[in-house]
């Protein structure tokens, strides 16, 4: 899996914590054991433990507190996920779920876990998130629905590529939701409704915490596939061409604010790591699919009734 | 007002902070709830804060509390319906030497040093049907013997995100900061050493949570008439915090000595970036021989996440003990620092300035607090 790099951080993160524990006597609770492969029994118990207050013991969406949280946990039954590297209307790659559970989605109550599961876990997770809806086993993946070439490389933000994702933010009328400068105002924002019918909350890129990442290769996946249940749509038949891609890739981002004290002061650090914006969150091109074995057939339901 | 009295808050401010570079805060905490923008149900079992946390409120604090992150995902669960908790705290606590002068008297208070385990609690929970009833217990272990805090049965998931709590439980009224001593706590008598049997009914609709209980009235223990206490709470999740409203009446009725209270407050949150700020103004109005008497407490908190799991944190708060006695009221400021190193261990660190009437000199003893917290 794409999460390699966290392995050396929390090695440092266990001899900090050793450290601390030696000099407080305080328990400090260890890493998982070697990494076994990724399964679904496994899955099933993280999810119980950790996930299954907020997106309910069958994923429906009806865990304890979701009532309290907005946004809404996701109802991972329905099988619809924004954050992916495939085609709008298909499911999402192994390691697009594999991504939303190791960074979290910033702005939400979804938690990051990358330091905390191992990448066997998080794959664990994964296999049992994929027996919650049956669209997991009635369609198949296709490689040709992945939009995201692994070896996809951002274009230098330069203020000419800039002026040209200026250009197309109005020609492809992005305003009309996020409005003319970005601030998420638009005239449809109003409006705008998910499709379940709750309101849909436009996203002001002028406020810098994205969802799904604020690193160039994440904006540009968002802009190619689109974010499935949300009215963003995917703009891989209407943008076909890299470069106007990574010129409005490069526009949005340059209506972020600069990260400065200003940022600090101001930012509202919520959900997600300190800064955690200045600091590149996918840095690895993603894998197509991770390589994790397939469900059982028979793998027990999260309620266990 | 008491007697002035110069009093170098710079200095002992810088000191306080400077000492605050470990530090922290914890359970209970509404800063929290409105920094996140959510109600206390989405962190602790109780619907009204305090106590066990959810698996939410353990999620949360192993991924987002602290400044750095445990390795290896804790689950408190004994299998799939039951799970415990626990909050352990150890305080050092050093009271200043305290001199005061009245009409040429003067009055002094020595200084004092001492260990306080002030909370040790352990937590059951038991889902009977996952998402809809469990049965919850608190159990006060330590400092002194062991003692019941909160049992209840809970029935939730209702409509409206309704529930219904039966049993021993701390009353819905106010802010439920962890700190007993802040004086809305202490004076209103809403506190974790106050619990009482009843039964709670609540909604909460988001933005909006009300929530109304029927107890005993005596402090936990068995009435022996027919009055009760009522106490309810009412309160909207805003963009910017919260705002909420609290009622309590209670008729004790008691045939030695007869008094009814009153007790309203307004409570608010407000979220400004890294600074929370938090309010409270509590009005007691006590109705007793030979004469009534009014009280209010006021309590302000901001805390500034200087960094994810630091906080550091100032507080004023003051009390007036009797509206109709002039220049008796207390205030205290308190300044400090909390840090959460990693998810289930807070350092906290504490200056506090108390001020009081003269001739009660510990009331103007100001105080260091140094306390380890320990929890899950």
């Amino acid at each position: 899996m794409a999460f390699s790099s966290m392995r050396g951080r929390r090695a440092v993160l266990t001899w900090i914590l050793g450290s601390l524990a030696a000099c407080s006597g305080t328990a400090v609770f260890s890493a998982s054991g070697p990494e076994a492969p990724p399964d679904v029994a496994t899955g099933r118990r993280l999810y119980l433990a950790s996930c299954a207050g907020c997106h309910g013991v069958r994923g429906d969406a009806s865990g304890e507190v979701a009532a309290s949280l907005f946004p809404p946990p996701r109802d991972l039954t329905r099988g619809e996920f924004r954050f992916r590297s495939t085609a709008s209307g298909t499911l999402p790659t192994r390691d697009d779920l594999a991504r939303t559970i190791a960074l979290g989605l910033p702005g939400s109550a979804m938690p990051g876990w990358g330091d905390v599961l191992n990448d066997s876990e998080i794959g664990s997770i994964v296999l049992f998130v994929e027996t919650l809806s049956l669209r997991f086993a009635a369609e198949a993946r296709r490689p040709e629905d992945v939009l995201l070439p692994a070896d996809l490389t951002p274009l230098a933000a330069t203020p000419e590529l800039v002026a040209r994702g200026a250009v197309l933010y109005q020609k492809m009328g992005c305003g009309e939701c996020h409005g003319p400068q970005g601030r998420g105002d638009g005239q449809a924002a109003a409006t705008a409704r998910n499709s379940d019918g709750t309101p849909s909350h436009v996203f002001d890129f002028t406020y810098g915490v994205y969802k799904g990442g604020d690193t160039a290769r994440d904006i540009y996946r968002t802009f190619v596939t689109g974010l499935d249940g949300a009215p963003m749509p995917a703009f891989d038949q209407s943008l076909p061409d890299q470069t106007d891609r990574w010129a409005l890739v490069a526009y949005v981002q340059s209506l972020g604010r600069p990260r400065g004290l200003a940022f600090y002061l101001t930012e509202r650090p919520t959900w997600r790591e300190p800064m955690a914006a200045a600091r590149p969150r996918s840095p690895q091109p993603l894998p197509v699919a991770a390589p994790v074995a397939a469900p059982a057939a028979d793998a027990p339901r999260a309620d266990g009734w | 007002m008491i007697a002035a009295r110069p009093r170098p808050y710079c200095a002992q401010l810088a000191v306080c902070l400077l000492a605050a570079l470990w530090a922290a805060s914890a359970h209970a905490e509404p800063r929290f709830a409105v920094r996140e923008g959510l109600d206390c149900s989405a962190c602790h079992v109780n619907r009204t804060g305090g106590g066990m946390r959810t698996a939410f409120g353990i999620a949360w604090a192993q991924a987002n509390l602290a400044t750095w992150r445990a390795p290896g995902a804790f689950d408190p669960r004994l299998g799939e319906r039951v799970a415990i908790g626990a909050d352990l705290r150890l305080d050092e606590r050093s009271i200043l030497p305290a001199n005061t002068q009245l009409g040429g008297v003067a009055y002094h208070a020595p200084p004092s040093s001492s260990f306080e385990g002030s909370e040790g609690n352990l937590y059951l929970r038991a889902d009977a049907i996952p998402e809809h009833l469990a049965v919850y217990i608190d159990e006060t272990v330590a400092p002194e013997g062991a003692s019941n805090r909160e049992a209840f049965v809970l029935l939730h998931g209702l409509p409206l995100n309704g529930y219904v709590k039966a049993g021993r439980f701390l009353l819905p009224y106010g802010l439920r900061i962890q700190d007993d001593t802040a004086f809305m706590r202490q004076q209103t008598g809403f506190t974790f050493a106050n619990p009482d049997l009843g039964l709670e009914i609540g909604i909460a609709p988001r933005p909006f949570m009300a929530s109304i209980a029927v107890s005993n009235g005596s402090l936990g223990g068995p009435d022996t008439n027919l009055a009760k206490q009522i106490t309810g709470q009412f309160g909207v999740l805003v963009p910017w915090g919260r705002l909420s409203a609290s009622v309590a009446y209670n008729d004790t009725s008691l045939p030695a000595f007869p008094f009814k209270t009153l007790t309203a407050g307004l409570h608010a949150g407000l979220r400004l970036a890294r600074l929370t700020l938090l309010g409270s103004v509590d009005w007691i109005h006590a109705i007793v021989q030979p004469a009534n008497f009014d009280q209010y407490t006021l309590f302000t908190e901001a805390d500034f996440e200087a960094w994810q799991g630091l906080h550091l944190r100032g507080r004023f708060e003051a009390f007036d003990p009797s509206v109709q006695i002039k220049q008796n009221e207390r205030d205290r400021f308190i300044a400090g620092a909390g840090w959460f190193p990693i998810a289930w261990l807070e350092l906290r660190a504490e200056y506090r300035i108390n001020r009081d009437i003269p001739q009660r000199v510990a009331g103007n003893a100001n105080e260091i607090l140094w306390q380890i917290h320990g929890f899950f």
